[in-house]
């Protein structure tokens, strides 16, 4: 925030702690953003882990720290897995990728433990060390 | 129910219910086995397969979809990407770009792009990528052509 800016919302009689809060909202906003772009430049990374050293399957912790959300009516986007095909019932529960991608648990963790990266987006999870 | 049965039959019903949204794909399944399908795809225009329909079959293991069904051409196709006796196809998604999110149907279309946009430094089909690879467009596209018109066309009486 400049420094004009900061004339105007005090002549504006906004108070000091008024004006705090603000700036620590547009901190907190461009936090996110910074985390939100570091989730992908970190799934760019572990690509190249993928292509170059054979490593494939998710990190089991990783699976099992995906969160898990309770499908609303108005998520219209996510409607179904695309797993399995199967509709979401409403007030189920369901495991989000950090892409924001939502399958049913028991389907992504199938798919993940084989190979870590989103059926949607390609999106790479942490990898496992590859067994072999 | 099996996960890979449950979700052929969902595709199923999919086909069903879209048959005439993509009037370049025909695709059914076996009478008696869901595992097996058979595709009809015609021929992308501007390319030397415009005109021919193209039979596909597809095998689909157990553990779809997390592993990806087995497809190929059972029409003979000159294409560098094409085993020109097995029918065998080199396509990414086929393989290890595949993903349980692809379907059968839109296998169908992945592979009608591969036929409008081969990629000749991988071929499986060596005539025809050195063809393209050498620069003989000219050459690429009449053999494709005859192909096409041999295998792929009703014949005329």
């Amino acid at each position: 925030m400049s420094s004009s800016n900061l004339n105007a919302l005090l002549s504006e009689g906004t108070s000091i702690s008024d004006f705090f809060s603000d700036l620590n909202v547009s901190i907190l906003q461009a936090e996110a953003n910074f985390r939100s772009i570091q989730v992908h430049v970190d799934s760019l990374l572990r690509v190249l882990s993928l292509l170059l050293l054979k490593k494939k399957a998710a990190l089991k912790a990783a699976i099992e720290s995906l969160p898990r959300v309770t499908v609303t009516a108005e998520e219209e986007s996510y409607k179904a897995c695309s797993i399995c095909m199967e509709e979401f019932d409403i007030g189920s529960e369901a495991r989000e990728m950090p892409c924001k991608h939502r399958f049913h648990s028991g389907c992504v963790e199938k798919w993940l433990r084989l190979r870590g990266s989103c059926p949607l987006c390609r999106y790479v999870m942490p990898l496992e060390e590859e067994e072999s | 129910m099996q996960a890979s049965r449950a979700r052929l039959f969902k595709e199923y019903k999919e086909v069903q219910r879209e048959k005439t949204a993509d009037p370049d794909i025909q695709l059914a399944c076996d009478d008696s086995n869901i595992f097996k399908w058979t595709a009809l795809i015609k021929g992308p225009s501007e390319t030397p397969y415009e005109g021919g329909v193209f039979q596909l079959a597809f095998a689909v293991p157990e553990q779809y979809p997390l592993q990806p069904p087995q497809v190929r051409f059972l029409t003979k196709i000159f294409h560098p990407n094409v085993h020109f006796k097995t029918g065998e196809i080199c396509l990414d998604i086929l393989k290890n770009a595949w993903s349980p999110a692809w379907t059968l149907q839109s296998v169908c279309r992945a592979i009608i792009a591969l036929m409008a946009h081969p990629e000749p430094d991988s071929p499986l089909n060596c005539d025809s990528g050195n063809l393209l690879r050498s620069g003989d467009i000219r050459g690429f596209q009449s053999m494709a052509k005859m192909y096409t018109r041999l295998a792929a066309m009703p014949k005329k009486g």
